[in-house]
C-alpha cells in the first residue's frame, strides 16, 4: 500500500514530470535547425516529386561540401505527388515553405496566374546571365514569365522513337524515317495484329509530340491562346488526320488514362503486340527500362519521323522538371550554388546523365563522350546520346500560359471522341479553343 | 423555479446556473462552427469571387454561376452522379436488403464471421480496392477479360470506353456499400417484435406475406435513414471513380465531387470549386427533404 503522504503527492509528481517533458518537447521542436546549425551548417529543404532528383542533388551536396571546408550543407529531401499544389497550400496556410522546388513544366503556368510567381520564387535570369545561350533555347521557355527566367531545366526531354528491330526484321520492314513511311509501315504490321505505337489522350502525348514537332504552338510568348490560329490550326488537323490515318490502320495501339503509366504497354511490348512506342528521353530511365527488364538488349533507339516540310522541328519535346529557389528561403544563394553546381555546369550536366539518366541540355554536355560515346546494353550497344544530341539543338520550345491547365483539360478530354471517330480534326481544335475561351476568368 | 440553483434575474442577467448548460455545449459548437459552418459560410462566399490562393480574391458577381450553367463537363458530372445515386438507391439498398434478412436467419451458422465479411470492404485500404479492381478490369491482363476470351467471347476494355467505363464503378460501389447498408438493416429487423411474425403464422401467413405486411411496414424508419444516408454518400461519391479510372476516359465516370476536386485543388480555381460545391449542398438538401417528406407521408 501506498503511504497516504506519498500518494498525495503522486499526481503532482507525475504532474510536474508531464510539464517538464512537454516543455523540452516544444523547446525542441521551436528550436529548429536553424538554431542548432553551427557557422557554416545550412538545412535545404527541397521539394520534388522524383525520387532521382534527390538521389542526384544528395550526391551533388556531398560533393559540395567536400570541397567547401567552411561550408556544410544539409539536404533535407522530401518526395510528394505534386509540389507546387503542396507549395500553394502551404503557401495559403502560412506554413513552412522549401528552399528549393522542382516545378513540373505543367504546374509552373499555376504560379504564372495574376503574376504570382515573382513573389514565391526567385527571378534567376541575371544569375543564368550570359550563359542563357549556353542551353538549348527551348528548355528555358517552361519556365519563362514576363521575359524573367524562373527554373533550371533538368533534363532535354526530347523525343525519340523507342523499338524492337526483331519485329520489324521478321516482317521485312525498315524502321520509319518519315510520317509518310511510318503510316505505311504502320499498315503493313497492323495487318499482323501489332501496333507501331501508341496513340493516348494526354495533352503532351502523341498529338503533343507531333504537333510540336510540326512547328505548332499552343500559346505565343506572351501567353495568349494560338492554337486554333493560323498555322497553328492547319498543323494541328494535319496531325490529327495522320493520327486518324494511323487509327484506321489499325496501327496505334491505344492507351487512356493512368493506364498509360502502368503495366499495359510493357506487357503489350513483351507480347510483341507492340513494335515501338515514341517517347522523351526520360523514357529510358524511367519507364521503358524498369518496364521490361527482360528485354534488355531487344530495344534500339531511331529519330522520331520527319514531317515532309523543312520548317518542321526533327524532333519534339515533352516534360520536364525545373529547380528553382524560394522567395521564403533564406538561403538563396547557397541554394543558387546547388543549383548551378548540379544543372549548370559541364560536370554537373554529364553526371546527371550517369547518375540519374536524364539528357543534358547544355550545348557543351551534347557533344561530349561521355554523352554519345556511352554504349549501351539495354539498347545492344547502341550509343542512344548520339541519336538524341543529333536532334537535340532542334528541340522546339513550348510556350507556358495561365490557361494551359483548362487547355490540358479541355485537349484530354477531347481526343478521347477523336480516336474513337465521334468528331473531326476541325471539330477538336474548335472545341479545345471554346472550352480554353470560356474557363478564362474563372 | 426548479431547482436552488437557478436565478433568474428580472434585469435579464445571467448567473451561474443559467451559463452552465451553454458552457457543456459551447465546445462542441465552437468545433462546429470552426470546421464546419464556418467554412460552409466561406465556400458559399468565395463562390461569388474568382480566387487562385495566392492574391486576395476577386468578387466577379454571379459569373462563376452563369460559366457552370454552360460547362458541359459539370453536367456531365451531374449525369454520372445520378447515375451513381440511382445504383445505390436501387441496387444497392435492395441487396442489402436481402443481405440482412439472411443474415438475420435464425438458420444461419457463424454470423458474426458473416457480418465481419459484408463489413471487410469499408476497412479494406483504398489502394488494395483499386489494385485488385484494376486487375480484374484491365484491358490486357484483366480476370474478366481473360474468362471472356476463353468463352470465345472479345475482350472489352472495361476502363477505357466512355459507354463501358461508368459499370465497373457501380460495381465497385454496389461491391463497397451493400454490406454496410445490410448492417443498419439488420439493426432494423433486429427490433422487429417476433409476436408480430407469431401472430401472422397463426393467422396463416407464409413467408412472403410476412416479408410485405410485417417486415417492410416495420422497416420503413430505418428504410428512410438508410435511404438519406446512401442518396448523401453517393451524391459525394469521389473514391470508386477516381481509384478506377480519375474520372476519364474524357469525364464518362467523373462525378461532380472529382469535378470540385479537378477545379479546386489540381487548377486552384477555388471560386468556382465553391461554385460547384454550394450547388451540391443546395441540392443534397432539397432531395433529402423531398425524401424525407416523402417517407413521412407514406408513414402517416
Amino acid at each position: 500500500m501506498v503511504p497516504r503522504k506519498l500518494s498525495s503527492r503522486l499526481p503532482r509528481f507525475i504532474l510536474l514530470l508531464l510539464v517538464t517533458g512537454l516543455v523540452a518537447i516544444v523547446v525542441a521542436a521551436c528550436g529548429g535547425a536553424a538554431d542548432e546549425q553551427t557557422e557554416g551548417e545550412v538545412t535545404i529543404e527541397m521539394w520534388t516529386h522524383d525520387a532521382l532528383y534527390i538521389q542526384y542533388f544528395e550526391k551533388r551536396v556531398a560533393g559540395l561540401n567536400e570541397q567547401n571546408d567552411d561550408l556544410n550543407i544539409t539536404l533535407v529531401a522530401e518526395e510528394m505527388p505534386d509540389p507546387i499544389t503542396s507549395f500553394v497550400s502551404a503557401y495559403i496556410a502560412r506554413e513552412n515553405l522549401p528552399d528549393m522546388i522542382g516545378v513540373e513544366q505543367g504546374e509552373f503556368p499555376i504560379l504564372m496566374e495574376d503574376d504570382v510567381v515573382a513573389d514565391v520564387l526567385v527571378d534567376l535570369t541575371d544569375r543564368i546571365g550570359d550563359r542563357y545561350s549556353d542551353f538549348v533555347e527551348g528548355r528555358w521557355a517552361l519556365y519563362t514569365h514576363d521575359d524573367r527566367i524562373y527554373g533550371v531545366e533538368s533534363a532535354l526531354s526530347a523525343v525519340a522513337y523507342y523499338y524492337q528491330p526483331a519485329i520489324f526484321e521478321e516482317h521485312g520492314l525498315d524502321i520509319p524515317t518519315t510520317w509518310d513511311e511510318y503510316v505505311a509501315v504502320g499498315r503493313e504490321l497492323g495487318a499482323e495484329g501489332i501496333s507501331i505505337g501508341v496513340a493516348d489522350n494526354m495533352a503532351s502525348g502523341l498529338f503533343g509530340m507531333m504537333f510540336l514537332q510540326r512547328g505548332g504552338q499552343y500559346f505565343d510568348e506572351d501567353a495568349n491562346l494560338v492554337f486554333g490560329e493560323g498555322r497553328n490550326r492547319e498543323y494541328a488537323v494535319e496531325v490529327l488526320n495522320t493520327i486518324r490515318e494511323l487509327l484506321d490502320e489499325g496501327a496505334l495501339f491505344v492507351v487512356y488514362g493512368d493506364e498509360f503509366w502502368g503495366s499495359t504497354i510493357p506487357t503489350a511490348f513483351s507480347e510483341g503486340r507492340l513494335a515501338g512506342i515514341i517517347m522523351p528521353d526520360w523514357y529510358n530511365t524511367s519507364l521503358l527500362q524498369p518496364g521490361v527488364e527482360d528485354m534488355a538488349g531487344e530495344w534500339r533507339v531511331g529519330p522520331m519521323p520527319l514531317w515532309d516540310d523543312p520548317d518542321a522541328h526533327t524532333t519534339s519535346v515533352w516534360g520536364g522538371t525545373g529547380f528553382a529557389i524560394t522567395q521564403a528561403s533564406e538561403h538563396q544563394e547557397i541554394v543558387w550554388e546547388i543549383i548551378d553546381d548540379g544543372y549548370m555546369s559541364l560536370d554537373g550536366q554529364l553526371d546527371r546523365y550517369a547518375t540519374i539518366g536524364f539528357f543534358p541540355t547544355k550545348y557543351e554536355a551534347l557533344a561530349h563522350p561521355d554523352i554519345v560515346d556511352v554504349e549501351h546494353a539495354f539498347y545492344g550497344g547502341q550509343n542512344i546520346g548520339q541519336v538524341i544530341s543529333d536532334v537535340a539543338l532542334d528541340t522546339p520550345p513550348l510556350w507556358q500560359s495561365p490557361a494551359r491547365a483548362s487547355f490540358n483539360s479541355a485537349l484530354g478530354d477531347t481526343l478521347v471522341p477523336f480516336i474513337d471517330g465521334d468528331i473531326s480534326a476541325e471539330e477538336l481544335v474548335d472545341e479545345v479553343v471554346r472550352i480554353t475561351e470560356q474557363d478564362a476568368g474563372l | 423555479m426548479a431547482t436552488s440553483d437557478v436565478t433568474v434575474h428580472r434585469d435579464g442577467r445571467l448567473t451561474r446556473a443559467t451559463l452552465t448548460p451553454y458552457t457543456f455545449i459551447a465546445p462542441a459548437y465552437g468545433l462546429f462552427f470552426a470546421f464546419m459552418l464556418g467554412p460552409a459560410l466561406f465556400a458559399i462566399a468565395i463562390s461569388f469571387f474568382r480566387w487562385g490562393g495566392l492574391r486576395p480574391p476577386e468578387f466577379i458577381g454571379i459569373a462563376n454561376y452563369q460559366r457552370i450553367i454552360a460547362d458541359d463537363v459539370f453536367w456531365i458530372s451531374v449525369r454520372n452522379t445520378i447515375t451513381y445515386s440511382a445504383s445505390s438507391l436501387f441496387v444497392v439498398m435492395p441487396l442489402a436488403l436481402l443481405l440482412a434478412i439472411a443474415l438475420n436467419s435464425p438458420t444461419l451458422r457463424m454470423k458474426t464471421f458473416w457480418r465481419a465479411v459484408y463489413f471487410a470492404p469499408i476497412v479494406t485500404s483504398t489502394v488494395a480496392i483499386s489494385q485488385t479492381f484494376l486487375m480484374l478490369f484491365s484491358r490486357e491482363f484483366g480476370l474478366i477479360n481473360i474468362t471472356l476470351m476463353r468463352m470465345g467471347v472479345e475482350p472489352l476494355d472495361w476502363l477505357g470506353s466512355r459507354a463501358l467505363a461508368r459499370i465497373p464503378v457501380i460495381i465497385v460501389i454496389i461491391w463497397r456499400w451493400t454490406g454496410l447498408t445490410s448492417i443498419y438493416f439488420l439493426a432494423g429487423l433486429q427490433g422487429i417484435p417476433a409476436d408480430l411474425y407469431d401472430a401472422a403464422q397463426v393467422d396463416g401467413a407464409n413467408r412472403l406475406l410476412q416479408f410485405w405486411h410485417i417486415t417492410l411496414p416495420q422497416l420503413r424508419p430505418m428504410t428512410l435513414f438508410v435511404s438519406v444516408i446512401v442518396l448523401i454518400g453517393s451524391l459525394q461519391v469521389f473514391d470508386e471513380p477516381q481509384i478506377l479510372t480519375g474520372g476519364g476516359p474524357a469525364n464518362a465516370t467523373r462525378s461532380v465531387v472529382q469535378y470540385l476536386y479537378l477545379r479546386g485543388i489540381e487548377q486552384f480555381r477555388f471560386g468556382y470549386a465553391a461554385t460547384i460545391g454550394f450547388i451540391l449542398f443546395v441540392s443534397i438538401f432539397l432531395l433529402s427533404m423531398v425524401q424525407m417528406g416523402v417517407f413521412q407521408k407514406k408513414t402517416s
